[in-house]
Formats: C-alpha cells, structure tokens, sequence
C-alpha cells in the first residue's frame, strides 16, 4: 500500500499488518498458479484420446482396403487356375459343381431368388424433454434381432447394406455407426433377404416379433419397412473365410481324442 | 508494496512446485481461494482503519478456507452445489471490503486536511 502518510507515528502500524498479508497473498499466489498450472496440463485428455482412436480407425481402414484389393486379385488368380484345370479336364465337371455349390453356401457369389427387402431409419425428429433418446435410432441390437428373425423364418441369404452375412459375421455397435463384417455402414439401413418371402414377412410381423418389439422406436419416427419382392439380387461376401486357429478334424485324430 | 510483492513470490512459488491439482479439485481451490481473497482484503481494510489484529487475521483466514472446503466438500456428497453458497458470501465481501478500501484511501488525506483525525468511517457501505 503506497499511501502518502504524513505522520510518522503512522510507519508503526502499517509495518505491522502488512507482513502477515503479505504472507497471505503468498499462499493466494501459490493457489492461483498452480491452478493455472493444472489446468494447462491436464488441457482435454477426452479429446486427445478420442483423435488418437480416429487415427487409428482411418489407418486401419485404410489397410482393410488394401488387404481387400490384394484378396480381390487373389481370387481372381484363384478363378483363373480352376478354369484352367477344367479345359484341360472334362473330368473335373463333377469337382467343379461341387466346388461352386460350396461357393454358394460360404457365400462367396452373387446370389439372386425371391425375397424380403426391409428398410430402417433413424428417426428425423429430436428427443424433447423426458423421451428416451435410445428410441430415436436404430440400433445394432435391432438389425441382430431383424437378421436371426429372418435366417429363422428361413432366409437363404442374409445381407445388410450389401454386406453379405457369413458364417463369422458379427454386427455391432461402434459409436454413432454399425459394424458389420468389421465394415462401417450407416443409416439409411436396407437389409435383404433371399427366402420364403411371405413366410419371412408374416415372421416379421407376428405378435411378439420384430415389428412388435419395434414400435416404441416407430412411434418416435424410426422408419421400418418391409417389401417383398420377386427378385432380390445380393453381392458376395468381401472379406477373408482364412481359419487360422480351427482345423479340420480327421477321423483317425477323433479317434485319438475319444480314447 | 508488501501485498503486491507478496503475491508475486507466491506466483512465482507456485510455478515451480513439483505437483500440480487434479481437476477434480479445481472447486475446492476456486472456494479457498475466494476465502483467501476475502481475508486479505478483510485485513487491508482493517489496517487502514487502524484495528488490524493478526489473530484474527489469521484465525479468520483459516476458518473461512475450513468452512468454505466443508461446505464445498458436503455440497459434493449430497449432489447439491453448497460451495455457490461459499462463493457469493466472498464474493459480495470482497467488494464490500474493496469498496471500504478504496473509501479509506480516498478520503483519508481529506480528513487530514480537514483535521477530521478522530472521525470514523461510516458503518454503512460506501456507495
């Protein structure tokens, strides 16, 4: 306190109070630096760590196309090879029709047949006040339940959003997307089914079922719909069937095993 | 003179500590910090009307930071935010001694000119 104090008298005092406030606006000072201090370390952990998890997503995307790319050429050799053989051989027919049948059931060409198309969107309307956000989108449980309602009612090939499903698909939740054969795809969803088309559909719509299970979301604006039509064309599967841990077993090891 | 140098050690203090706060306690500082705030200028307005007393500087000083924690520490048990409770109080203080202080420097060589020595500052709030 520079104060202009013509008494002298007057220096006594003020020495006096002014120390132990000095000494307080010491530990005033401490405070204030080290929360500045604080802060500026800590700065958005959240953050840092959500653009270092979209790195890595890009990264490996990126790499997933690669590898898909080299399995596209792969194939393409692979398919060279079999018609090879088959010119040279009229033998081979019967190989060969063995062959593509099991093509077909691991799902590696274009299939086409009658079918369900069924089409689901997130809601365009906002939750408001005391509505349940979860019901305003579509969720990876939703499109689980939609495929096991359809392979049960007999669907013969499953995809969504053109993503054949396989013996070893998976769909699931990852953030604002859905995962499906670790592909991400995005609302609007179109899911296809090659089957029994009225069989399928009237599964679909049984008391109980999909539909049913369905209308809190529908009444919130979700978007579900069922189309049968008379053909349904649905791509191959894209991704790798390599089995790196299972192998297959043969008689005499089965043998083994059971003694 | 004091004060001003007082609170750049203590800057300076602060900078080169090894440790730093998690944010969670970032409340608990904001509060001790307006206590401490109010203290002090508690104090510099008592020294200027010449009734400064260390005890209850001192005492004061660590009773209002231990309410103030207490407050801020049962507001976050209870999921009620108490410690606004804390920062008002200190807030509406401290401009209350600030106001006081800057009375004080005011008129004080006036009173001198005017031979008013003995007179008392008012015990209402200067506007």
């Amino acid at each position: 306190m520079n104060r202009k104090n013509p008494a002298k008298a007057k220096s006594d005092w003020k020495k006096s109070w002014q120390i132990p406030l000095a000494l307080g606006c010491i530990v005033l000072g401490i405070m204030v630096s080290l929360q500045f201090r604080s802060q500026k370390n800590e700065g958005f952990p959240l953050y840092n760590e959500r653009t270092d998890l979209l790195k890595m997503v890009r990264n490996l995307e990126q790499e997933r196309s690669r590898l898909q790319d080299d399995l596209a050429e792969t194939k393409k050799l692979m398919e060279e090879y079999v018609t090879a053989s088959n010119k040279s051989k009229a033998s081979m027919e019967v190989i060969d029709k063995e062959f593509n049948s099991a093509r077909m059931q691991a799902g590696l060409t274009d299939l086409e047949g009658p079918g369900v198309i069924v089409k689901l969107n997130d809601s365009p309307n906002r939750p408001t006040g005391t509505d349940d956000p979860y019901y305003f989108l579509v969720h990876d449980v939703d499109i689980q339940a939609l495929v096991n309602e359809l392979w049960s009612a007999g669907a013969e090939a499953v995809s969504v959003n053109d993503q054949r499903l396989v013996s070893n698909s998976s769909i699931r939740c990852a953030g604002p997307t859905i995962l499906v054969n670790a592909t991400r795809i995005t609302p609007p969803y179109e899911i296809k089914a090659i089957g029994p088309s009225k069989i399928i559909e009237s599964s679909l719509r049984m008391t109980g079922g999909f539909m049913d299970s369905m209308i809190p979301s529908i009444q919130n604006g979700v978007e579900v719909k069922i189309q049968r039509r008379d053909k349904i064309v649905i791509p191959p599967y894209q991704g790798s069937l390599i089995f790196r841990y299972a192998q297959p077993v043969t008689e005499i090891e089965e043998k083994k095993e059971t003694r | 003179m004091w004060l001003v140098l007082g609170l750049l050690v203590g800057l300076l203090m602060g900078a080169f500590l090894p440790f730093t706060i998690p944010a969670a306690y970032s409340k608990y500082i904001s509060v001790a910090f307006l206590a401490g705030l109010d203290s002090v200028l508690g104090g510099v307005r008592a020294g200027l009307e010449k009734r400064f007393d260390i005890l209850s500087f001192i005492s004061g000083f660590i009773m209002n930071a231990l309410l103030a924690a207490l407050l801020t520490y049962m507001g976050d048990r209870l999921g009620v935010d108490l410690y606004l409770a804390a920062i008002i109080t200190f807030g509406v203080r401290i401009f209350q001694n600030l106001g006081f202080i800057r009375w004080n420097l005011m008129e004080e060589p006036l009173r001198h000119s005017v031979h008013l020595d003995h007179a008392k500052p008012p015990e209402s709030k200067p506007s």
